[in-house]
């Protein structure tokens, strides 16, 4: 919120003296036009006006002459009057027209919007098994330069796989593609020797479960948060997806426990709390595909390393992908990809990569922290 | 989703809040009450004018048309007359409709504004606790609802005059007739009525179901990632059909009542009204010869007699809008999660950047202390370092001393004079926050660094842009320090948004440094560079700051442990790890030196 800045800096008097210039701008422009539209009543008022003259004076003249009886002559004047109506509606009707023209317009651009990825009907087969990423290049709609080249890896059904780099480096690209927000790449990404875009993405999508950094809430309770992919899984259930993800205790010692309303984009959550929903959500559906898209940022070290344990407890057997900027959360998977301009510049495990020193090292020293938190995780985890 | 919808539309208004908000909203028209009861009396004039320009014409036809000898001077005269009212008409309607706009346009912005300046004055609780599209909503829409609002007693006005002058011009005419036509208005009122009543509790409900489809809409588009994710396209979908299908049922009964009730029956008694003229009329014409003037005449004045109800009935659901805005729009003002306020005299200022904090406790319920008997002091130039878990009463700390919240007991100390009796202008000057989340606003980059503040030269910008190192990627945007910001600043990473903050803050020169898990999200390269900056904005200045990385707070003068509001350790890094207590704990955990 911006008003927090203007409070911080004491500019709230400046900002008001703004916001009244720019009133004063819109009460300028606004009274042109009322000016205008207060035209429109007395124009018709006058043409109405002229209309009566004339009657008065050619009617009263044939009138005079016996060619019109007065009689003729009321009934002319009301037929008149009721002219008057239909002319204003005319007018409104050709504005209406307009209107109504220009948003029949922006409905139909909005219709004829393609979706992203053409969803041909695929495989209606769970991916399951071994993931392979062997990317040429790929480059977004409307960009110039390619977003990824030659990405390649291979991860093994039950293995997490770690990417890092700096903002912007093409992690978060890899991901996009993973859940097929985008299909026109060169190369293939496949999951049990099938391409990912030859699979139904009703099948497809659902057994993925993607954490992403900034994740949205909806204005119900935790409960029915958690259970977004179903609504009919049992309470019993969401609460072990809430221990897994750290939450249990949290939702314990909030006013209605699980039935506590999060508010507007959860609002009334703290981020990691948010962050940890997110990450419950996606548990409970046991997807065979996790994606954690900096998904820990806003949790606690403490915190961060128990997820981390479960997750290396609880999802034997199941594929974890793990971008991040913390170091600490992919020193125990089975190979990192360090990405840097949409390269993979280099790969390995924690330890390779502290060996080969470089953008991953120069990192590590500089993250004690995670650096350190990798060694106690593989002592303990 | 969003089924626990809150909208002003649900509850139940009575009468006695209705008035008190229409009232209200009067006051807020005071101002303007030049304009507006100018409009008023010049539309009560032109019903007056309509129903003269039919007796004129009746005058015309039964005094000299009759005579089937009228002169053409006669016509001629007639006719400039009557274009000469119609004239004087045309003129009387521009103002009345100029006025009435200005007037409605004038009340819209002073409210605006008053909503605007409020805003400004209350406590962060309420920002905290309200989301920002429901305030902007409220200071936009809620307050363009009210130029229809008023139209209702443009009609009004016009209504009664049209009214009462009819009658009086029908009395005139034709006592017996008038008094057949009058047996109608019962009629109309009770019809009047039952609209009333019908229609208001129609439209609220109908208004709900809108405003439960805005809502439904506007967070299905907002998570719609999260919806395509998971597959509940169709789930969301059905939802969204019900909700949609509600709001189309409620819809179609406020057509129905509007189809049976509003121009129906008005049309009905006028039809009723005229036959009634006619027959008496025709009743009285066997004894005496009635003049066709007088015919046409009353039945002119019977219409305008009913014109004004139709649009009078048509212009209640705008005065709906505007009473269920102007509450909702009055619950604002009124709101009173104020700024925590000053004492008087309030002209302390801040010369050394001295921060103490005298057994500060502090709650945000008035039951739960977040901040338990906080006592510390932070010499000119030293740095004390917040720690502890997520909930431990960092960011509460910050919260009092900021005066976003008014703490309880305890005082806290700027200088050794109260924080309470700080001039707070003086106090925002000096005391610089630089939050977790950097925001940017509309504009360009220099706006974003200066803000406000007209006295800050581009100079003093550029400097201030060199020292916390944001300088050199200012100089690679295209067009520099004019460099458009649009949306919040979404084309910068995060480390230089945050960069941004630190010109923003720096540039200002304060005294005091307030820096809020400055170091969270962002990449460790621009880490580096953030780190630099904030070890150079630190140097002469008193900084209190909350860090989650022990790492960068080792050189603090004073690190307070907090946990569950307490502090629980203090004193330098070193003699912390000395004490082998939970400082060394948290240390050794980050630092991965593993204690068993």
């Amino acid at each position: 919120m911006g008003i927090k800045v203007l409070k911080t800096v004491g500019e709230a008097a400046e900002d008001t003296a703004d916001f009244q210039t720019k009133i004063n701008d819109s009460i300028r422009a606004t009274r042109h036009a009322e000016r205008l539209d207060s035209l429109f009543n007395p124009a018709i008022t006058i043409l109405t006006g002229i209309s009566f003259v004339g009657t008065i004076i050619y009617g009263g003249y044939l009138v005079q002459t016996g060619a019109l009886s007065i009689g003729s002559l009321i009934t002319f004047v009301t037929y008149l009057s009721a002219l008057v109506w239909p002319f204003l509606g005319l007018g409104f009707f050709f504005n209406n027209l307009q209107r109504g023209n220009a948003a029949y317009e922006r409905i139909t651009t909005l219709l004829a919007e393609q979706p992203a990825t053409l969803d041909k009907k695929g495989l209606k087969q769970v991916p399951r098994g071994d993931l392979q990423i062997d990317l040429t290049t790929f480059q977004y709609p409307d960009a110039t330069e390619a977003a990824l080249q030659n990405v390649h890896a291979t991860v093994q059904a039950g293995n997490t796989l770690g990417l890092v780099g700096p903002v912007g480096s093409g992690k978060s690209t890899l991901i996009q593609l993973l859940l097929r927000e985008f299909d026109q790449y060169v190369g293939s990404i496949k999951i049990n020797q099938i391409d990912i875009r030859d699979y139904d993405k009703d099948t497809y999508l659902p057994a993925i479960g993607y954490v992403p950094q900034d994740n949205f809430l909806f204005s119900t309770s935790v409960l029915e948060n958690i259970r977004f992919a179903d609504p009919n899984i049992s309470l019993a259930r969401v609460q072990e997806a809430a221990r897994w993800a750290a939450l249990h205790d949290d939702i314990m010692n909030l006013p209605d426990g699980y039935d506590t309303q999060v508010g507007e984009q959860g609002i009334s959550l703290s981020g990691g709390q948010r962050q940890r929903l997110a990450i419950a959500r996606a548990l409970i559906i046991n997807p065979d595909i996790l994606i954690l898209d900096d998904a820990l940022s806003a949790v606690d070290a403490k915190t961060e390393q128990q997820i981390l344990t479960m997750l290396h407890n609880q999802r034997r057997g199941k594929t974890t992908i793990i971008a991040t900027h913390r170091l600490s959360a992919v020193v125990q998977a089975a190979e990192t990809l360090v990405f840097e301009h949409g390269r993979v510049e280099a790969r390995g495990t924690h330890s390779d990569l502290i060996q080969q020193g470089g953008w991953y090292a120069r990192m590590f020293a500089a993250q004690q922290l995670s650096e350190k938190l990798d060694q106690e995780v593989t002592t303990h985890g | 989703m969003a089924k626990q919808n809150t909208s002003a539309w649900s509850g139940k208004m009575t009468a006695a809040t209705q008035f008190q908000t229409v009232r209200a909203l009067f006051r807020f028209m005071k101002p303007y009450a030049k304009y507006f009861y100018g409009a008023l009396i010049l539309a009560a004039a032109i019903s007056v004018v309509n129903v003269l320009l039919p007796r004129l014409l009746q005058t015309f036809m039964n005094q000299h048309l009759h005579r089937m000898s009228p002169t053409w001077r006669l016509l001629i005269v007639f006719a400039l007359l009557y274009f000469t009212i119609t004239l004087v008409k045309a003129v009387a309607q521009f103002f009345s409709d100029y006025w009435f706009m200005s007037a409605a346009e004038f009340m819209v912005e002073d409210v605006r504004m008053k909503l605007y300046r409020k805003l400004h004055t209350l406590g962060m609780r309420y920002f905290d606790q309200t989301p920002a599209g429901s305030l902007v909503s409220r200071v936009t829409n809620d307050t363009s609802s009210f130029t229809d609002f008023w139209e209702l007693f443009l009609t009004l006005t016009t209504g009664v005059f049209a009214i009462v002058s009819a009658f009086i011009a029908m009395w005139l005419t034709d006592v017996h007739v008038m008094l057949v036509t009058l047996l109608f208005v019962p009629l109309l009122l009770g019809s009047i009525w039952l609209y009333q009543v019908v229609a208001t509790k129609v439209y609220r409900h109908m208004r709900e179901k809108l405003s439960q489809l805005n809502a439904q809409l506007a967070e299905a588009i907002t998570g719609m990632s999260v919806i395509q994710q998971f597959r509940q396209e169709s789930r969301l979908a059905g939802e969204f059909a019900q909700t949609n299908n509600a709001y189309y049922q409620a819809r179609v009964r406020m057509v129905k009542t509007n189809s049976l009730l509003l121009s129906p029956m008005v049309d009905l008694l006028y039809g009723g009204a005229i036959i009634a003229v006619m027959l008496t009329f025709s009743w009285t014409s066997q004894s005496a010869t009635i003049a066709a003037g007088t015919v046409y005449a009353f039945l002119s004045y019977v219409a305008a007699f009913y014109n004004p109800f139709d649009s009078a009935m048509d212009s209640l659901s705008s005065f709906q809008d505007g009473v269920v805005a102007g509450s909702r729009v009055l619950a604002i003002l009124a709101d009173d999660t104020l700024e925590p306020a000053q004492q008087a005299p309030a002209n302390g200022r801040i010369t050394a950047g001295k921060v103490e904090f005298r057994d500060v406790s502090f709650s945000y319920d008035g039951e739960h202390d977040v901040l338990k008997h906080i006592s510390f002091v932070a010499e000119p130039g030293q740095t004390v370092a917040l720690v502890g878990h997520t909930g431990s009463g960092k960011s509460s700390t910050i919260n009092a001393m900021m005066r976003f919240y008014e703490f309880q007991s305890g005082d806290i100390l700027i200088d050794d004079q109260s924080i309470r009796q700080l001039d707070m202008a003086d106090f925002r000057r000096q005391v610089g926050l630089v939050l977790q989340e950097p925001f940017l606003f509309y504009g360009d980059i220099a706006f974003n660094i200066r803000l406000y503040n007209s006295q800050i030269a581009d100079e003093q910008i550029e400097a201030a842009a060199k020292f916390v190192h944001a300088d050199e990627f200012i100089r690679s945007l295209p067009q520099g320090y004019h460099e458009p910001v649009v949306e919040r600043g979404a084309a910068f990473s995060t480390g230089q948004r945050q960069l941004l903050s630190f010109a923003r803050t720096i540039v200002r020169d304060p005294k005091i440094l307030v820096l809020d898990e400055a170091t969270a999200n962002v990449d460790t390269e621009t880490e580096t560079i953030i780190q630099q900056s904030l070890a150079k904005m630190r140097q002469a200045r008193t900084t209190i700051a909350i860090a989650h990385r022990l790492s960068t707070i080792k050189d603090a003068d004073l690190i307070l442990v907090l946990d569950q509001g307490e502090i629980v350790e203090r004193g330098s890094h070193e003699s912390l790890l000395a004490q082998h207590g939970r400082y060394a704990d948290l240390y050794r955990m980050q630092m991965g030196e593993t204690s068993d």
